[in-house]
Protein backbone atom coordinates (compact mmCIF):
# COMPACT_ATOMS: atom_id res chain seq x y z
CA UNK A 1 0.00 0.00 0.00
CA UNK A 2 1.84 3.06 -1.21
CA UNK A 3 -0.66 5.84 -0.68
CA UNK A 4 -1.74 6.19 2.89
CA UNK A 5 -3.26 9.64 2.59
CA UNK A 6 -6.85 8.74 1.66
CA UNK A 7 -9.70 9.56 4.03
CA UNK A 8 -12.85 7.45 3.99
CA UNK A 9 -15.60 10.01 3.50
CA UNK A 10 -18.33 7.89 5.04
CA UNK A 11 -16.37 7.48 8.26
CA UNK A 12 -15.41 11.13 8.33
CA UNK A 13 -18.97 12.38 7.77
CA UNK A 14 -20.25 9.96 10.35
CA UNK A 15 -17.75 11.41 12.79
CA UNK A 16 -18.82 14.94 11.93
CA UNK A 17 -22.40 13.99 12.65
CA UNK A 18 -21.58 12.28 15.92
CA UNK A 19 -19.21 14.93 17.26
CA UNK A 20 -20.94 17.97 15.80
CA UNK A 21 -19.65 20.23 13.05
CA UNK A 22 -18.56 22.84 15.60
CA UNK A 23 -16.38 20.38 17.51
CA UNK A 24 -14.77 18.62 14.55
CA UNK A 25 -12.17 21.21 13.37
CA UNK A 26 -10.67 21.53 16.86
CA UNK A 27 -10.30 17.82 17.36
CA UNK A 28 -8.85 17.35 13.85
CA UNK A 29 -6.23 19.99 14.68
CA UNK A 30 -5.35 18.14 17.84
CA UNK A 31 -5.14 14.87 15.95
CA UNK A 32 -2.84 16.45 13.38
CA UNK A 33 -0.55 17.76 16.13
CA UNK A 34 -0.55 14.50 18.04
CA UNK A 35 -0.02 12.19 15.07
CA UNK A 36 3.07 14.18 14.19
CA UNK A 37 4.37 13.87 17.74
CA UNK A 38 3.60 10.16 17.82
CA UNK A 39 5.43 9.63 14.53
CA UNK A 40 8.45 11.46 15.94
CA UNK A 41 8.27 9.31 19.08
CA UNK A 42 8.01 6.15 16.97
CA UNK A 43 10.95 7.24 14.81
CA UNK A 44 13.15 7.92 17.82
CA UNK A 45 12.13 4.61 19.38
CA UNK A 46 13.01 2.77 16.19
CA UNK A 47 16.37 4.48 16.06
CA UNK A 48 17.19 3.52 19.62
CA UNK A 49 15.76 -0.01 19.37
CA UNK A 50 13.05 0.78 21.92
CA UNK A 51 10.55 -1.92 21.00
CA UNK A 52 7.83 -1.06 23.52
CA UNK A 53 8.11 2.69 22.87
CA UNK A 54 7.71 2.11 19.14
CA UNK A 55 4.80 -0.30 19.58
CA UNK A 56 2.94 2.05 21.91
CA UNK A 57 3.36 5.02 19.56
CA UNK A 58 2.05 3.22 16.46
CA UNK A 59 -0.72 1.65 18.55
CA UNK A 60 -1.92 5.13 19.43
CA UNK A 61 -1.67 6.33 15.81
CA UNK A 62 -3.70 3.32 14.71
CA UNK A 63 -6.74 3.86 16.87
CA UNK A 64 -7.10 7.59 16.28
CA UNK A 65 -6.41 7.37 12.54
CA UNK A 66 -9.19 4.85 12.11
CA UNK A 67 -11.58 7.15 14.01
CA UNK A 68 -10.99 9.96 11.48
CA UNK A 69 -11.40 7.74 8.43
CA UNK A 70 -7.65 7.49 7.68
CA UNK A 71 -8.19 3.78 7.14
CA UNK A 72 -5.07 3.01 5.12
CA UNK A 73 -2.87 5.06 7.43
CA UNK A 74 -4.43 3.28 10.40
CA UNK A 75 -4.06 -0.13 8.75
CA UNK A 76 -0.36 0.51 8.15
CA UNK A 77 0.01 1.56 11.79
CA UNK A 78 -1.68 -1.69 12.81
CA UNK A 79 0.82 -3.71 10.79
CA UNK A 80 3.71 -1.78 12.25
CA UNK A 81 2.30 -2.37 15.71
CA UNK A 82 2.22 -6.12 14.97
CA UNK A 83 5.83 -5.96 13.81
CA UNK A 84 6.71 -4.05 16.95
CA UNK A 85 5.04 -6.62 19.18
CA UNK A 86 6.86 -9.40 17.28
CA UNK A 87 10.15 -7.56 17.83
CA UNK A 88 10.77 -7.24 14.10
CA UNK A 89 12.09 -3.70 14.21
CA UNK A 90 14.14 -4.17 11.06
CA UNK A 91 11.06 -4.66 8.91
CA UNK A 92 9.33 -1.88 10.80
CA UNK A 93 12.23 0.42 9.97
CA UNK A 94 11.87 -0.44 6.30
CA UNK A 95 8.16 0.36 6.23
CA UNK A 96 8.00 3.30 8.61
CA UNK A 97 9.17 6.04 6.16
CA UNK A 98 6.00 5.49 4.15
CA UNK A 99 3.96 6.75 7.10
CA UNK A 100 6.28 9.69 7.63
CA UNK A 101 5.89 10.69 4.00
CA UNK A 102 2.11 10.31 4.04
CA UNK A 103 1.52 12.34 7.18
CA UNK A 104 1.63 15.89 5.74
CA UNK A 105 -0.81 15.07 2.96
CA UNK A 106 -3.11 13.21 5.31
CA UNK A 107 -3.22 16.18 7.66
CA UNK A 108 -3.93 18.46 4.71
CA UNK A 109 -6.74 16.24 3.51
CA UNK A 110 -8.37 16.11 6.93
CA UNK A 111 -8.23 19.88 7.37
CA UNK A 112 -9.73 20.43 3.95
CA UNK A 113 -12.54 18.01 4.71
CA UNK A 114 -13.24 19.93 7.91
CA UNK A 115 -13.73 23.09 5.95
CA UNK A 116 -15.90 21.40 3.35
CA UNK B 1 -31.00 23.14 27.42
CA UNK B 2 -29.02 19.98 28.21
CA UNK B 3 -30.42 17.50 30.73
CA UNK B 4 -29.01 17.46 34.26
CA UNK B 5 -25.81 15.36 34.57
CA UNK B 6 -26.71 11.70 34.70
CA UNK B 7 -23.62 10.05 36.02
CA UNK B 8 -19.99 10.68 36.89
CA UNK B 9 -17.75 8.90 34.41
CA UNK B 10 -13.98 8.62 34.29
CA UNK B 11 -12.32 8.16 30.90
CA UNK B 12 -8.84 6.67 31.13
CA UNK B 13 -6.86 6.73 27.89
CA UNK B 14 -3.30 7.78 27.12
CA UNK B 15 -4.35 9.23 23.78
CA UNK B 16 -5.56 12.82 23.98
CA UNK B 17 -7.76 12.57 20.89
CA UNK B 18 -9.51 9.45 22.21
CA UNK B 19 -10.10 11.12 25.56
CA UNK B 20 -11.55 14.26 24.00
CA UNK B 21 -13.77 12.35 21.56
CA UNK B 22 -15.14 10.20 24.38
CA UNK B 23 -15.64 13.26 26.54
CA UNK B 24 -17.61 14.92 23.76
CA UNK B 25 -19.84 11.88 23.28
CA UNK B 26 -20.49 11.42 26.96
CA UNK B 27 -21.08 15.05 27.83
CA UNK B 28 -23.54 15.30 24.97
CA UNK B 29 -25.45 12.49 26.71
CA UNK B 30 -25.50 14.57 29.89
CA UNK B 31 -22.83 12.76 31.89
CA UNK B 32 -20.18 14.44 34.01
CA UNK B 33 -16.82 13.40 32.62
CA UNK B 34 -13.34 13.40 34.14
CA UNK B 35 -10.21 12.45 32.21
CA UNK B 36 -7.06 10.56 33.12
CA UNK B 37 -4.09 9.90 30.83
CA UNK B 38 -2.89 6.73 32.56
CA UNK B 39 -3.69 4.30 35.33
CA UNK B 40 -1.90 6.24 38.04
CA UNK B 41 -3.86 9.40 37.27
CA UNK B 42 -7.05 7.34 37.26
CA UNK B 43 -6.38 5.83 40.68
CA UNK B 44 -5.51 9.27 42.05
CA UNK B 45 -8.85 10.62 40.82
CA UNK B 46 -10.68 7.57 42.15
CA UNK B 47 -9.22 8.23 45.58
CA UNK B 48 -10.46 11.82 45.51
CA UNK B 49 -14.03 11.44 44.36
CA UNK B 50 -16.56 8.80 43.51
CA UNK B 51 -17.42 7.70 39.99
CA UNK B 52 -20.29 5.70 38.61
CA UNK B 53 -18.19 4.08 35.90
CA UNK B 54 -14.74 3.84 34.33
CA UNK B 55 -14.03 3.65 30.62
CA UNK B 56 -10.61 2.10 30.60
CA UNK B 57 -8.01 1.76 27.87
CA UNK B 58 -5.71 -1.24 28.19
CA UNK B 59 -2.45 -0.14 26.54
CA UNK B 60 -1.14 2.80 28.50
CA UNK B 61 2.24 3.97 29.78
CA UNK B 62 3.03 4.29 33.51
CA UNK B 63 0.20 1.97 34.58
CA UNK B 64 -1.85 -0.10 32.15
CA UNK B 65 -5.48 -1.19 32.27
CA UNK B 66 -4.73 -4.59 33.82
CA UNK B 67 -2.90 -2.97 36.70
CA UNK B 68 -5.77 -0.54 37.26
CA UNK B 69 -8.26 -3.43 37.35
CA UNK B 70 -6.05 -5.35 39.74
CA UNK B 71 -5.85 -2.41 42.13
CA UNK B 72 -9.57 -1.73 41.90
CA UNK B 73 -10.49 -5.36 42.59
CA UNK B 74 -8.29 -5.35 45.68
CA UNK B 75 -9.93 -2.20 47.02
CA UNK B 76 -13.34 -2.75 48.68
CA UNK B 77 -14.35 0.83 47.91
CA UNK B 78 -13.49 0.60 44.21
CA UNK B 79 -14.51 -3.01 43.59
CA UNK B 80 -18.11 -2.05 42.91
CA UNK B 81 -17.36 0.65 40.31
CA UNK B 82 -18.18 -0.85 36.90
CA UNK B 83 -15.41 -0.80 34.32
CA UNK B 84 -15.96 -0.85 30.57
CA UNK B 85 -12.77 -1.70 28.72
CA UNK B 86 -12.13 0.22 25.51
CA UNK B 87 -9.64 -1.49 23.24
CA UNK B 88 -8.61 -2.30 19.69
CA UNK B 89 -10.23 -5.26 17.92
CA UNK B 90 -6.94 -7.13 17.84
CA UNK B 91 -6.73 -7.02 21.61
CA UNK B 92 -9.54 -9.49 22.26
CA UNK B 93 -7.30 -11.73 24.37
CA UNK B 94 -6.63 -8.75 26.57
CA UNK B 95 -10.35 -8.00 26.75
CA UNK B 96 -11.06 -11.55 27.92
CA UNK B 97 -8.41 -11.15 30.59
CA UNK B 98 -9.99 -7.86 31.68
CA UNK B 99 -13.45 -9.45 31.93
CA UNK B 100 -11.92 -12.25 34.02
CA UNK B 101 -10.39 -9.59 36.23
CA UNK B 102 -13.77 -7.99 36.86
CA UNK B 103 -14.45 -5.64 33.94
CA UNK B 104 -18.16 -5.43 33.19
CA UNK B 105 -18.13 -4.94 29.42
CA UNK B 106 -15.94 -3.86 26.53
CA UNK B 107 -16.00 -1.63 23.47
CA UNK B 108 -13.70 -1.64 20.48
CA UNK B 109 -11.93 1.37 19.02
CA UNK B 110 -12.85 3.42 17.09
CA UNK B 111 -15.76 3.80 19.45
CA UNK B 112 -19.21 3.87 17.92
CA UNK B 113 -21.29 6.48 19.69
CA UNK B 114 -24.57 4.52 19.57
CA UNK B 115 -22.91 1.40 20.93
CA UNK B 116 -21.13 3.45 23.57
CA UNK B 117 -24.42 4.89 24.78
CA UNK B 118 -26.10 1.47 24.86
CA UNK B 119 -23.26 -0.16 26.80
CA UNK B 120 -22.99 2.69 29.28
CA UNK B 121 -26.73 2.83 29.88
CA UNK B 122 -26.84 -0.94 30.45
CA UNK B 123 -23.89 -0.87 32.84
CA UNK B 124 -25.24 2.11 34.75
CA UNK B 125 -28.62 0.42 35.05
CA UNK B 126 -26.95 -2.66 36.52
CA UNK B 127 -24.95 -0.48 38.89
CA UNK B 128 -28.10 1.33 39.97
CA UNK B 129 -29.74 -2.00 40.79
CA UNK B 130 -26.65 -3.15 42.66
CA UNK B 131 -26.51 0.13 44.60
CA UNK B 132 -30.17 -0.19 45.55
CA UNK B 133 -29.65 -3.79 46.58
CA UNK B 134 -26.64 -2.83 48.64
CA UNK B 135 -28.54 0.06 50.30
CA UNK B 136 -31.44 -2.26 51.06
CA UNK B 137 -29.08 -4.85 52.53
CA UNK B 138 -27.42 -2.23 54.71
CA UNK B 139 -30.82 -1.01 55.90
CA UNK B 140 -31.88 -4.57 56.70
CA UNK B 141 -28.63 -5.21 58.55
CA UNK B 142 -29.15 -2.04 60.55
CA UNK B 143 -32.72 -3.01 61.36
CA UNK B 144 -31.59 -6.48 62.40
CA UNK B 145 -28.99 -4.89 64.69
CA UNK B 146 -31.72 -2.77 66.27
CA UNK B 147 -33.98 -5.83 66.57
CA UNK B 148 -31.15 -7.77 68.20
CA UNK B 149 -30.48 -4.94 70.61
CA UNK B 150 -34.19 -4.64 71.42
CA UNK B 151 -34.52 -8.38 71.96
CA UNK B 152 -31.49 -8.57 74.22
CA UNK B 153 -32.65 -5.51 76.14
CA UNK B 154 -35.94 -7.15 77.16
CA UNK B 155 -34.08 -10.01 78.80
CA UNK B 156 -33.41 -9.49 82.51
CA UNK B 157 -30.72 -6.90 82.97
CA UNK B 158 -29.65 -8.51 86.21
CA UNK B 159 -30.22 -11.94 87.66
CA UNK B 160 -31.88 -12.28 91.07
CA UNK B 161 -29.81 -11.30 94.08
CA UNK B 162 -31.21 -13.65 96.64
CA UNK B 163 -29.68 -14.68 99.92
CA UNK B 164 -28.84 -18.38 99.87
CA UNK B 165 -29.02 -18.70 96.10
CA UNK B 166 -26.80 -17.82 93.16
CA UNK B 167 -27.97 -17.55 89.56
CA UNK B 168 -26.41 -17.66 86.12
CA UNK B 169 -27.72 -17.33 82.57
CA UNK B 170 -26.44 -17.22 79.01
CA UNK B 171 -28.21 -16.79 75.68
CA UNK B 172 -26.57 -17.01 72.22
CA UNK B 173 -28.93 -16.62 69.26
CA UNK B 174 -28.01 -18.62 66.16
CA UNK B 175 -28.85 -15.61 63.98
CA UNK B 176 -28.92 -11.88 64.68
CA UNK B 177 -32.18 -12.39 66.49
CA UNK B 178 -33.55 -15.62 67.88
CA UNK B 179 -36.57 -17.39 69.24
CA UNK B 180 -35.18 -18.37 72.64
CA UNK B 181 -35.71 -16.38 75.79
CA UNK B 182 -35.33 -16.57 79.51
CA UNK B 183 -36.66 -14.50 82.34
CA UNK B 184 -36.40 -14.08 86.10
CA UNK B 185 -39.52 -12.38 87.41
CA UNK B 186 -39.75 -11.09 90.98
CA UNK B 187 -42.87 -12.66 92.54
CA UNK B 188 -42.81 -11.14 95.98
CA UNK B 189 -40.45 -11.65 98.85
CA UNK B 190 -38.01 -14.54 98.26
CA UNK B 191 -40.00 -15.84 95.31
CA UNK B 192 -38.93 -15.80 91.69
CA UNK B 193 -40.57 -16.85 88.47
CA UNK B 194 -37.93 -18.48 86.28
CA UNK B 195 -38.63 -19.06 82.59
CA UNK B 196 -36.86 -20.55 79.58
CA UNK B 197 -38.69 -20.63 76.24
CA UNK B 198 -37.97 -21.66 72.69
CA UNK B 199 -40.04 -20.59 69.66
CA UNK B 200 -40.42 -23.13 66.85
CA UNK B 201 -38.42 -21.14 64.28
CA UNK B 202 -35.39 -18.86 64.17
CA UNK B 203 -34.74 -15.37 62.84
CA UNK B 204 -37.08 -12.39 62.78
CA UNK B 205 -40.48 -14.18 62.79
CA UNK B 206 -39.38 -16.27 65.75
CA UNK B 207 -38.06 -13.18 67.52
CA UNK B 208 -41.42 -11.42 67.15
CA UNK B 209 -43.29 -14.48 68.46
CA UNK B 210 -40.79 -14.78 71.27
CA UNK B 211 -41.42 -11.16 72.28
CA UNK B 212 -45.17 -11.80 72.33
CA UNK B 213 -44.79 -14.95 74.44
CA UNK B 214 -42.31 -13.29 76.76
CA UNK B 215 -44.72 -10.39 77.41
CA UNK B 216 -47.71 -12.69 77.96
CA UNK B 217 -45.80 -14.83 80.46
CA UNK B 218 -44.70 -11.70 82.32
CA UNK B 219 -48.31 -10.50 82.56
CA UNK B 220 -49.71 -13.89 83.62
CA UNK B 221 -46.91 -14.61 86.09
CA UNK B 222 -47.42 -11.37 87.97
CA UNK B 223 -51.06 -12.30 88.65
CA UNK B 224 -49.88 -14.86 91.19
CA UNK B 225 -51.22 -17.82 89.24
CA UNK B 226 -49.53 -21.14 89.65
CA UNK B 227 -47.08 -21.87 86.78
CA UNK B 228 -49.36 -24.40 85.06
CA UNK B 229 -52.33 -22.05 85.01
CA UNK B 230 -50.13 -19.20 83.79
CA UNK B 231 -49.00 -21.31 80.82
CA UNK B 232 -52.57 -22.39 80.00
CA UNK B 233 -53.68 -18.75 79.97
CA UNK B 234 -50.70 -17.75 77.82
CA UNK B 235 -51.69 -20.53 75.43
CA UNK B 236 -55.20 -19.06 75.03
CA UNK B 237 -53.79 -15.69 73.99
CA UNK B 238 -51.25 -17.27 71.67
CA UNK B 239 -54.00 -19.22 69.89
CA UNK B 240 -55.95 -15.99 69.38
CA UNK B 241 -52.97 -14.01 68.12
CA UNK B 242 -51.09 -16.63 66.16
CA UNK B 243 -52.09 -17.18 62.54
CA UNK B 244 -48.66 -18.37 61.40
CA UNK B 245 -48.84 -21.78 63.11
CA UNK B 246 -45.87 -20.91 65.25
CA UNK B 247 -45.48 -22.55 68.62
CA UNK B 248 -43.31 -22.22 71.64
CA UNK B 249 -41.99 -24.62 74.23
CA UNK B 250 -41.69 -23.25 77.74
CA UNK B 251 -40.36 -24.37 81.06
CA UNK B 252 -41.30 -22.05 83.87
CA UNK B 253 -41.16 -22.44 87.58
CA UNK B 254 -41.78 -20.66 90.81
CA UNK B 255 -38.71 -20.74 93.03
CA UNK B 256 -39.59 -20.25 96.68
CA UNK B 257 -36.37 -19.46 98.45
CA UNK B 258 -37.92 -19.78 101.94
CA UNK B 259 -39.48 -23.19 101.33
CA UNK B 260 -36.61 -24.15 99.01
CA UNK B 261 -39.11 -25.52 96.55
CA UNK B 262 -39.41 -25.24 92.82
CA UNK B 263 -42.91 -25.58 91.37
CA UNK B 264 -42.41 -26.08 87.67
CA UNK B 265 -44.68 -26.30 84.63
CA UNK B 266 -43.42 -27.65 81.33
CA UNK B 267 -45.01 -27.15 77.91
CA UNK B 268 -43.16 -29.29 75.37
CA UNK B 269 -39.81 -28.12 76.72
CA UNK B 270 -36.89 -30.27 77.91
CA UNK B 271 -36.92 -31.07 81.62
CA UNK B 272 -34.35 -29.21 83.68
CA UNK B 273 -31.27 -30.96 84.99
CA UNK B 274 -31.17 -31.26 88.71
CA UNK B 275 -27.87 -32.14 90.32
CA UNK B 276 -27.56 -33.32 93.90
CA UNK B 277 -24.93 -31.94 96.32
CA UNK B 278 -22.85 -35.02 95.47
CA UNK B 279 -22.95 -34.24 91.77
CA UNK B 280 -25.50 -36.90 90.82
CA UNK B 281 -28.45 -36.22 88.53
CA UNK B 282 -31.78 -36.34 90.34
CA UNK B 283 -34.72 -37.64 88.37
CA UNK B 284 -38.02 -36.00 87.57
CA UNK B 285 -41.30 -37.75 87.18
CA UNK B 286 -41.77 -37.00 83.54
CA UNK B 287 -45.32 -36.51 82.25
CA UNK B 288 -46.37 -35.80 78.69
CA UNK B 289 -46.49 -32.14 77.70
CA UNK B 290 -47.20 -30.11 74.60
CA UNK B 291 -45.97 -26.81 73.19
CA UNK B 292 -48.06 -23.64 73.47
CA UNK B 293 -49.79 -22.10 70.46
CA UNK B 294 -51.05 -25.33 68.88
CA UNK B 295 -53.80 -26.90 70.99
CA UNK B 296 -56.75 -25.50 72.87
CA UNK B 297 -55.96 -27.63 75.92
CA UNK B 298 -52.28 -28.51 75.80
CA UNK B 299 -50.87 -31.06 78.19
CA UNK B 300 -48.75 -29.33 80.81
CA UNK B 301 -46.31 -31.33 82.90
CA UNK B 302 -46.26 -29.94 86.44
CA UNK B 303 -44.44 -30.86 89.59
CA UNK B 304 -42.84 -29.59 92.75
CA UNK B 305 -39.35 -30.46 93.85
CA UNK B 306 -37.61 -29.65 97.12
CA UNK B 307 -34.10 -28.41 96.76
CA UNK B 308 -31.54 -29.76 99.21
CA UNK B 309 -28.64 -27.49 100.16
CA UNK B 310 -25.83 -27.36 97.57
CA UNK B 311 -28.06 -28.62 94.77
CA UNK B 312 -28.01 -27.18 91.30
CA UNK B 313 -30.84 -26.80 88.78
CA UNK B 314 -30.23 -26.02 85.14
CA UNK B 315 -32.97 -25.00 82.68
CA UNK B 316 -31.96 -25.06 79.02
CA UNK B 317 -33.25 -24.89 75.45
CA UNK B 318 -32.87 -27.68 72.90
CA UNK B 319 -30.04 -25.75 71.23
CA UNK B 320 -27.89 -27.52 73.83
CA UNK B 321 -29.33 -31.04 73.87
CA UNK B 322 -29.78 -31.20 70.08
CA UNK B 323 -26.22 -30.13 69.27
CA UNK B 324 -24.85 -32.65 66.78
CA UNK B 325 -21.29 -33.92 66.51
CA UNK B 326 -19.34 -34.96 63.38
CA UNK B 327 -20.84 -38.44 63.56
CA UNK B 328 -24.40 -37.10 63.61
CA UNK B 329 -25.05 -37.95 67.27
CA UNK B 330 -26.99 -35.53 69.44
CA UNK B 331 -25.52 -34.45 72.74
CA UNK B 332 -28.84 -35.11 74.46
CA UNK B 333 -30.06 -34.59 78.01
CA UNK B 334 -27.77 -37.34 79.28
CA UNK B 335 -24.75 -35.73 77.62
CA UNK B 336 -25.51 -32.51 79.44
CA UNK B 337 -26.03 -34.37 82.70
CA UNK B 338 -22.68 -36.09 82.27
CA UNK B 339 -20.99 -32.75 81.71
CA UNK B 340 -22.60 -31.28 84.81
CA UNK B 341 -21.25 -34.12 86.91
CA UNK B 342 -17.83 -32.64 86.16
CA UNK B 343 -18.74 -28.99 86.58
CA UNK B 344 -21.48 -28.89 89.23
CA UNK B 345 -19.22 -27.23 91.77
CA UNK B 346 -18.65 -24.20 89.57
CA UNK B 347 -20.77 -21.08 89.99
CA UNK B 348 -24.02 -21.06 87.94
CA UNK B 349 -22.56 -18.43 85.59
CA UNK B 350 -19.46 -20.56 85.08
CA UNK B 351 -21.66 -23.63 84.46
CA UNK B 352 -23.55 -21.69 81.74
CA UNK B 353 -20.34 -20.54 80.08
CA UNK B 354 -18.87 -24.04 80.29
CA UNK B 355 -21.99 -25.43 78.58
CA UNK B 356 -21.57 -22.93 75.73
CA UNK B 357 -17.93 -23.93 75.20
CA UNK B 358 -18.78 -27.60 75.60
CA UNK B 359 -21.57 -27.46 73.01
CA UNK B 360 -19.36 -25.58 70.54
CA UNK B 361 -16.60 -28.15 70.99
CA UNK B 362 -19.08 -31.02 70.66
CA UNK B 363 -20.35 -29.52 67.37
CA UNK B 364 -16.77 -29.46 66.05
CA UNK B 365 -16.77 -25.68 65.67
CA UNK B 366 -19.40 -25.84 62.93
CA UNK B 367 -21.84 -22.99 62.47
CA UNK B 368 -24.35 -22.69 65.31
CA UNK B 369 -27.63 -24.23 64.12
CA UNK B 370 -29.98 -23.32 66.96
CA UNK B 371 -30.36 -20.72 69.65
CA UNK B 372 -28.57 -21.51 72.88
CA UNK B 373 -30.15 -20.57 76.21
CA UNK B 374 -29.36 -21.74 79.69
CA UNK B 375 -30.53 -20.52 83.10
CA UNK B 376 -29.10 -22.08 86.24
CA UNK B 377 -29.34 -21.59 89.97
CA UNK B 378 -27.59 -23.08 92.94
CA UNK B 379 -28.87 -23.38 96.46
CA UNK B 380 -26.10 -22.62 98.88
CA UNK B 381 -25.60 -24.43 102.15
Amino acid sequence: MDDLTAVDLKTFENLREQLGADFLPGIVDIFCEDVLLQLQTAESALASGDQSGFTRAVHSIKSTSLSFGALDFGAEARELEALGRAGDLEQAKARFPLMLRACPSLRQNLKELCRA
Amino acid sequence: MPDAPKSRLLVVDDDRVNRLVMQRYLETEGHQVSLAADGEEALALLSQKSFDMLLLDIEMPVMNGFQVLERMTADPLLREVPVVVVSGVEELDSVVRCIQMGAEDYLTKPVNRVLLKARIDASLEKKLLRDRQSALLKRLQREMEIAQHTQMSILPERLPEQAGYTFGALMKPARSVGGDFYDAIPMGEDRWGLVVGDVSDKGLPAALFMTLTYSLIRVEATQNKDPGQALRDVNKYLLEMNNQSMFVTVLCGLLDCREHSFHYARAGHPLPIWISPEGLPLGFEKQPSQALGLFEHPKIDEGIIHLPPHSLLVMYSDGLSEAVNDEGSQLGHTGLEARLRETYQLSPNAVCLDFWQFVQKYSGGSEQQDDFTVLAFHREG
